[in-house]
């Protein structure tokens, strides 16, 4: 079931992605109203990840296209931010906190100039909003893991983007890190933003995201959470994969007797 | 005023291993410090065609012949590895030896007709910087003076291109900035300077230039603009010693200072070492 929207921000149209000839993206078809927060959920190798490289253009498909804005990512990267996962990167490397949110703040006809004090400023916000201004100066090889997402996650900020994509930013983040950054990216829905965050965890999307959308390769359900979150597709994304019909199970025992809602 | 030889001798070592070494931070940054190895070798043929058809050791030709076997040499690397799926270790393997046997090869079947040797092009003879001048200056300092300032422009100006490509090249994708156009800037920039440092110090030994002062300031520490700095201070100073270690062992300048870098290396080693035992003894 796919919840069609009139007048998308994101759009992608038979979206077709293959490694080495095997399909880790099959015809996948969906929209996004503005101002939503939502969470592509499915099991591992699903294509989660791969779903986003391919909003930003990280990987071409075989068959398909992404619209942002109406346009092609080449033609908007200004206002789409990217979060990539922690692990990509070598946090052995020779910079400060503050070095690596300032990449924020780099484009590709600013490159030769200096960032301005108000760059600066911005980051320094940024930091802040995220909880980490007090390391500022910090090495980023001195970072714990949730304080590296946090990083990563104030360096996007500092894009002022209309548009954020972010690849498991929970991923390896303690409980009170996980609800400080929902908090932040309810606010920036609020304010009109659209984020759409690769998520491997069940209760805690079912908690946060208003927007779901279910990924098996294929794409399974994208809507409004309520209109998603019902047993019959949920076992559709995640049959199959024994270890995790149980908590599946249990979560939709939970969901179809429900004791209070919060 | 007339310099003695040791003051160019050391001069010219100082030269190469400050452009070495700053080149050789992105490339230890990037992983890459064997990519550095392969182009070092890999523009042997061209500067030995370069020899052959303009018959002269002018460096523009030879510029031109090495750049353009350096660049060869990463593209086949890519192939290799992206498109044929060879492993990257085996691919730079592959890549950067044979192109260097075929730099022999050309080197001792036309060695007659040009004026260059196998032993000069392998190791480099840094004691006889003094024996060509201009001005009273000798050639090679000119020319590895002006390379100097122009790595110097590159990275200052292009510093946040190279920081952000290095560190995080998927997202400075996102952001636009093209990955490769900053790859092959930094691997036209290694072959020219393994171009012009290779009379000095010969094919084999410029790899230590290029890796060991970079690796060695990494281990000290965590900026990246002081381990620039450090990098060539490192170079500097292994310059100045391995030439008095040369003169007391009667032995090869070029080899001496690689010496020096190496144990310069691992008194960083030891010293870096030591401050993280204190670090975690005391908290």
């Amino acid at each position: 079931m796919t919840t069609k929207v009139a007048d998308p921000v994101i759009e992608v149209h038979d979206l077709t992605v293959s490694y080495q000839r095997k399909p880790a993206l099959w015809g996948v078809d969906f929209s996004l109203p503005s101002g939503v927060l939502a969470g592509i959920i499915g099991p591992n190798g699903a294509g989660k990840s791969t779903l986003i490289k391919a909003m930003m253009g990280l990987v071409s498909g075989d068959s398909g296209y992404v619209r942002l804005f109406n346009r092609p990512i080449d033609e908007v990267r200004g206002k789409v931010a990217y979060v990539p996962q922690r692990g990509t990167v070598d946090w052995d490397f020779p910079a400060s906190v503050l070095d690596v949110v300032l990449m924020g703040r780099f484009k590709k006809r600013r490159l030769f100039s200096r960032l301005s004090k108000a760059d600066e400023a911005l980051a320094l916000r940024c930091l802040e909003q995220v909880g980490m201004e007090g390391f500022k100066y910090r090495q980023i090889s001195q970072l714990s893991g949730g304080q590296q997402q946090r990083v990563f996650l104030a360096r996007a900020l500092a894009q002022q983007a209309e548009i954020y994509l972010m690849d498991e930013p929970f991923a390896g983040i303690d409980a009170t890190t996980e609800q400080t950054i929902f908090e932040l990216l309810g606010k920036l829905r609020d304010e009109g933003k659209t984020i759409l965050v690769v998520h491997h965890d069940l209760q805690s999307a079912y908690q946060y995201f208003d927007w779901i959308i279910l990924l098996n390769t294929q794409l399974v359900a994208s809507g409004p959470r309520s209109d998603i979150f019902v047993p019959d597709y949920l076992r559709k994304t995640y049959g199959g994969k024994l270890n995790m019909l149980t908590s599946v199970g249990e979560m939709l025992a939970e969901m179809e007797a429900p004791t209070r809602e919060k | 005023m007339v310099m003695s030889d040791a003051f160019w001798i050391i001069l010219t070592g100082s030269l190469v291993a400050a452009t070495s070494g700053l080149l050789g931070c992105f490339l230890v940054l990037r992983k890459m410090a064997l990519v550095g190895d392969a182009i070092s070798h890999a523009v042997l043929p061209g500067i030995a065609i370069a020899f052959l058809i303009s018959g002269s050791r002018s460096s523009v030709p030879m510029l031109l012949g090495a750049a353009a076997f350096g660049l060869f040499c990463t593209v086949l690397i890519e192939v290799f590895s992206k498109r044929a799926r060879v492993q990257e270790d085996a691919a730079i393997g592959i890549s950067f030896t044979w192109l260097f046997a075929i730099g022999v090869i050309l080197i001792t079947f036309f060695a007659d007709k040009v004026d260059l040797d196998q032993e000069c092009v392998l190791y480099g003879e840094i004691a006889f910087v003094g024996f060509e001048t201009w001005l009273g200056i000798p050639v090679a300092v000119w020319t590895l003076g002006v390379l100097l300032i122009f790595i110097l422009a590159m990275i200052g100006l292009g510093y946040k291109g190279l920081f952000i490509t290095t560190f995080d090249p998927e997202y400075a994708t996102t952001l636009g900035i093209s990955v490769a156009g900053w790859h092959y800037l930094l691997m036209s920039s290694v072959s020219v300077t393994t171009v012009f440092t290779f009379e000095s110090v010969g094919a084999i030994l410029v790899v230590a230039f290029l890796i060991i002062p970079a690796a060695t300031a990494y281990l000290l520490t965590h900026k990246l603009k002081t381990m620039l700095l450090l990098a060539t201070l490192i170079g500097i100073t292994s310059s100045i010693l391995g030439y008095y270690l040369a003169l007391w062992l009667n032995a090869s300048i070029s080899g001496s200072m690689v010496v020096v870098l190496g144990v310069l290396f691992i008194v960083a080693l030891a010293v870096s070492r030591g401050k993280r035992m204190q670090i975690s003894a005391f908290s």
